[in-house]
């Protein structure tokens, strides 16, 4: 073989390594774009099913809030793996942009429906859900760090405490400026802890338990 | 842009794995192709030596015990600006076939460059053999390379490189190194790009060394200085899997720094000097394909290797952060640590990996060296890889800012 031809065939040989790498990148990203948009379907289902049976049970009044508490759980472990799964794609950078922005509007609308109706939990059933808001940014070390925070501090306490976490730098979503305006947020990463910010920066596992064990007895 | 700078890298770091392992697999037959040398040349074999006292004489030993016919092998030592007592070691070995000439180095010239091509003149072998104070060669290693020089383009055949008896880990790490770089050489020389004629032996035509104008003077890798000028000039260059010369190496991680910086410098300060050469097809594939894309796949090596290495540097500090927030609860860190483990980027690296260990049993095979030193090979494998490209930065930057070149063994 000359040297030319060896040449070509390494160019050739590489970019059809390559291309197939790409291509299975973009298949297996398909793949799970699939999940994940069946898995939104999902929790939009089950949440205009919880809001029906919301409206339903208001005519039986005493037993309503312990069925609705009882679909807590479902709803935020749902809820929890479409946010891990959409973080995970956000990091690997191979996910088709407008389907990725698609999601992640979807996940913040949920979320933020999810909030609501944590708060009528709490307000008219008298459940103590512990709720922390989350602000971060994706691409900060101490957002990071703060997310594997809350990681350990949920651990402890299951359904309990329900963590919704919001990427701060998602402006797509006008919802955003909402929450930001309402809990005051202008730096990140923040924590709101039951309606009260605890501040920006690092907060440690201890502060955070402090705080929600001062709820406890407080409430 | 990040994301495409690790993409680009990547793609021509496929073509040029690629391409290795073609040249490997068309050329690995011919490696031994041996010719039968019908007239056998007459050898100069010029060892220039600046406070070489305590290494020369091994040298000089291993030379007289050449597998050589004696009329036709010349050797000239040549002390330069010692200040110990090379020139009264090198005396003692005198005879017929063994001169000593003392040279006066002017300043601002480099050494080695000096002595040899102030030798030349002084050669009578129709070959010129050079090589550095401190190298012991095998009894065959002049005789087995000597057929090349049948063919009428080639200028300069080069020897294997082992290490000298290497004792120390960054010694024996080098005598790895220097296994797959003779490989290398060989798989570089099948392709008629071979543009490093070793200083532990290589081996000219004289008429066309004296016609070029000997040695770069001025460069600090006269070795790489010649064999891309060779290359330039349309002269091949070859190398001989059997002709053995062993070279002793840094032992000391100051002295590997300085060697390395030189090494680094010296190539840029090359490839700026026949800078026309590149991408230019009527150069061969070294113009052409293998010193762009070397310059490529380091620079932009470099730089994913720093963009990697930052995003990595965040995670592991955030997670330090988070251990010590959390009063060593490792639960946080060790949620850090599972997001690099299946990153992209550790496939790629993995799959490198293996392709430098096809790479380095080929090596071995080739360059008929025993498997030894597992340990220093792991390091090899997975760590001193990333020395390279910090080496080449460094050499650059040297290079740009116009600091003082030194010479360091």
């Amino acid at each position: 073989m000359n040297k030319a031809r060896l040449l070509i065939a390494s160019i050739l040989i590489a970019t059809i390594i390559f291309v197939a790498g790409l291509f299975s990148g973009w298949a297996f990203d398909r793949y799970r774009s699939n999940i994940l948009f069946e898995e939104t379907r999902v929790n939009e289902l089950n949440t205009e099913s919880f809001v029906t049976e919301q409206l339903f049970l208001e005519h039986f009044e005493e037993e309503s809030c312990d069925i609705l508490s009882g679909r807590v759980p479902e709803m935020q472990e749902n809820l929890r793996e479409v946010g891990a799964k959409l973080a995970k794609l956000d990091r690997s950078k191979s996910f088709d942009i407008n389907d990725f922005n698609y999601l992640k509007r979807k996940y913040f609308i949920q979320e933020v429906q999810f909030l609501s109706i944590i708060m009528d939990l709490n307000k008219n059933c008298e459940s103590n859900y512990d709720i922390i808001l989350y602000f971060y940014d994706p691409y900060q070390a101490k957002s990071i760090s703060q997310g594997q925070i809350l990681d350990a501090v949920s651990a402890d306490r299951n359904y309990e405490l329900i963590v919704l976490s919001f990427d701060g730098t998602y402006y797509d979503e006008p919802l955003l400026n909402l929450l930001v305006r309402k809990y005051h947020i202008s730096e990140l990463p923040t924590l709101v802890i039951n309606n009260e910010n605890l501040g920006s920066g690092l907060i440690g596992i201890e502060k955070i338990e402090e705080k929600l064990d001062l709820d406890v007895e407080t409430n | 842009m990040n994301d495409i700078i690790i993409w680009v890298t990547s793609y021509f770091g496929l073509v040029l794995s690629v391409f290795w392992i073609l040249i490997i697999v068309v050329n690995e037959k011919k490696f031994y192709h041996k010719h039968e040398v019908k007239k056998i040349p007459s050898v100069t074999l010029i060892i220039p030596s600046m406070n070489g006292a305590k290494v020369i004489s091994e040298t000089i030993k291993a030379l007289l015990k050449l597998n050589y016919p004696k009329n036709k092998l010349e050797i000239i030592i040549a002390p330069n600006n010692c200040t110990d007592n090379t020139e009264e070691v090198a005396r003692r070995f005198l005879s017929k076939r063994l001169k000593v000439i003392s040279v006066k180095i002017p300043k601002g010239k480099r050494g080695k460059a000096y002595a040899v091509n102030y030798c030349l003149k002084h050669a009578k072998g129709d070959l010129v053999g050079v090589l550095d104070d401190d190298s012991v060669l095998e009894k065959d290693a002049v005789l087995t390379m000597v057929h090349y020089f049948e063919e009428p383009n080639t200028a300069s055949v080069c020897s294997t490189c082992k290490v000298y008896k290497p004792k120390n880990i960054l010694e024996k790490i080098q005598s790895i190194e220097y296994v797959i770089a003779a490989f290398s050489k060989k798989l570089l020389a099948s392709i008629d790009s071979l543009f490093i004629t070793p200083g532990s032996l290589s081996v000219y035509r004289k008429n066309i060394l004296k016609k070029i104008g000997g040695f770069d003077e001025q460069n600090l890798t006269e070795d790489i200085e010649m064999g891309v000028r060779l290359n330039h000039l349309g002269y091949d260059v070859r190398l001989e899997l059997d002709s053995i010369s062993y070279t002793k190496v840094p032992r000391t991680v100051k002295d590997y720094h300085h060697q390395r910086i030189r090494w680094s410098r010296g190539f840029y300060q090359t490839v700026i000097k026949h800078r026309d050469m590149l991408l230019k097809w009527k150069h061969g594939l070294l113009g052409a394909f293998i010193l762009p894309i070397i310059l490529l796949v380091t620079s932009l090596g470099m730089i994913s290797i720093a963009i990697f290495g930052y995003r990595q540097f965040t995670l592991i500090f955030a997670s330090i952060l988070t251990a010590l927030d959390l009063k060593s609860d490792f639960l946080a860190s060790q949620s850090a640590i599972s997001i690099f483990s299946v990153s992209t980027v550790w496939a790629i690296f993995m799959l490198l990996s293996i392709l430098a260990f096809f790479f380095m049993y080929k090596s071995y095979v080739h360059v008929k060296d025993n498997w030894k030193y597992p340990f220093s090979m792991l390091i090899f494998l997975f760590v001193y890889g990333i020395l390279w490209p910090g080496y080449s930065i460094a050499g650059l930057l040297y290079e740009t800012l116009n600091l003082e070149r030194k010479w360091h063994r």
